[in-house]
């Protein structure tokens, strides 16, 4: 009975053990584009992207000159950033509980 | 000694089951392939390939063409392809690692291109939904689970009733879940026929086709329509709703304009439901009509909009485009322009988010 119950504990503590293991934080994402005059401008385009662009994340356009994304996941992202005629691209990193921000100069 | 044997041998299996539950797979295992192979052999060994008029061939393959192009957008690693089986049931199945086999039965009864296109097309979601695949996962943990159970109830895996529990347990969730799986594909179907350019009202004309020939030629294990399906009745009003739906939504929502349109004369009157219906599924799922209605941003425009002096003239102007998502801005006053980020989908033009003021 004692066995019994001792394989049903360990096998609770190894399932606990892998959700704790799968579940990850989140942060925030702060995106504020200018132009070469230091202009911050509005309805750019920024896609956040899984790190090989397989999968679109979030996306969001500017406006007075930012956008904010919450509540993503922590890791890197490739951030897609469009505007009339012009285009850019980036890599940042995202950390848990964090507001990170990126300034992009289009 | 034995002990400890034990002790190892459910360690093992632990190990094993829940690798198998946490692991993910590639996109066709080398286990979906050969079980398509070997049912798609045994499907000619048994009935052979039906032989075809060219004009009937290349009818099929353009069909086929058509919609297996677009399902490939969904899952970029299957390769679609089918075989036609002199079989005289009114079906197709998916084997998996992206065959399908179109059985005789069903070219020689449907009466249009749009009916056939909503049969294949359910075929293609069970490939696209990755669901030979989840079953045989499913299978594979469900065994390794027995094993387990065998071994601490009497200390040794039970090889003469390998899968009592298995059995039992398996056919009670695989029906269940069969059905939801179904319940995919007709959806699926729904889309994929529009996106493909075939009228999604044939998903509905190809069930009451069904329906009305449920007493011709039956194989059971040939099939599929008939035993796990959801019943054809309910598959037809689910199917009639979401097409009404669908069909609503290319009126309404048909462009990022379109959508910004009926938002804004929602706004200009303060009707939450048309509000709240330019919104995306995923919008919605976060936040119900009562929420969006308390939200401090909704409170804030509504509040500048009463301030208006003319509450019924604004301008619509399209901002930004890109890939399938776009900007709207809407003038509603010199003072008072709002921005809505918009994004094209299954239900047309819908806004994920905003307003917001610039």
């Amino acid at each position: 009975m004692r066995r019994r119950l001792s394989l049903g504990v360990i096998l609770l503590i190894l399932v606990l053990f892998l959700t704790a293991c799968n579940s990850q934080g989140v942060g925030s994402l702060v995106v504020s584009v200018s132009n070469q005059q230091q202009e911050l401008q509005n309805d750019i385009y920024v896609g956040i992207y899984a790190t090989d662009y397989g999968e679109r994340v979030k996306f969001g356009y500017t406006t007075k000159g930012m956008v904010q994304f919450k509540g993503l996941p922590t890791g890197i992202y490739r951030v897609k950033v469009i505007g009339q005629n012009t285009k850019k691209e980036l890599k940042v990193k995202v950390n848990t509980r964090e507001t990170n921000s990126v300034d992009v100069s289009l | 000694m034995l002990k400890l044997k034990k002790g190892i041998l459910i360690g093992i299996l632990l190990a094993c089951l829940l690798v198998s539950i946490s692991l993910s797979v590639e996109a066709v295992s080398a286990g979906e392939k050969k079980i398509a192979k070997k049912n798609l052999k045994r499907y000619i060994n048994e009935y052979g390939r039906a032989y075809l008029k060219s004009e009937e061939k290349r009818r099929i393959d353009q069909i086929f063409s058509d919609l297996a192009g677009k399902a490939k957008l969904d899952d970029p690693e299957l390769n679609f392809k089918y075989d036609v089986i002199a079989a005289p049931v009114m079906n197709a199945a998916y084997l998996g690692a992206g065959q399908l086999v179109i059985f005789e039965g069903l070219i020689n009864k449907v009466e249009n291109d749009k009916q056939l296109a909503a049969i294949i097309a359910h075929e293609l979601g069970h490939g696209v939904n990755d669901d030979i695949q989840d079953n045989l996962e499913l299978i594979q943990t469900m065994q390794l689970g027995n094993a387990l159970i065998d071994l601490i109830n009497d200390g040794k895996i039970n090889q003469e009733r390998p899968g009592l529990i298995t059995t039992i347990a398996f056919n009670l969730l695989q029906k269940g879940y069969s059905r939801k799986q179904e319940k995919e594909a007709d959806r699926y179907s729904v889309f994929l026929t529009q996106r493909a350019g075939y009228d999604p009202q044939g998903t509905v004309e190809v069930m009451r086709l069904l329906k009305r020939n449920q007493n011709g030629p039956t194989d059971s294990e040939l099939l599929e329509v008939v035993s796990d399906h959801p019943n054809l009745d309910n598959r037809i009003d689910y199917l009639s709703q979401l097409v009404n739906q669908l069909k609503q939504a290319n009126q309404l929502y048909n462009s990022p304009l379109a959508t910004a349109r009926r938002f804004t004369k929602g706004l200009l009157k303060e009707d939450i439901d048309v509000i709240y219906d330019t919104y995306t599924r995923e919008v919605r799922k976060q936040l119900s009509i009562k929420a969006s209605q308390q939200q401090e941003r909704y409170q804030k425009v509504v509040s500048r909009i009463n301030q208006l002096e003319n509450k019924s003239a604004y301008t619509l102007q399209l901002r930004n485009q890109v890939e399938g998502t776009s900007r709207v801005a809407i003038s509603l006053s010199n003072d008072l322009v709002l921005a809505i980020d918009l994004i094209a989908g299954k239900y047309g033009w819908r806004i994920a988010r905003g307003p917001f003021v610039y």
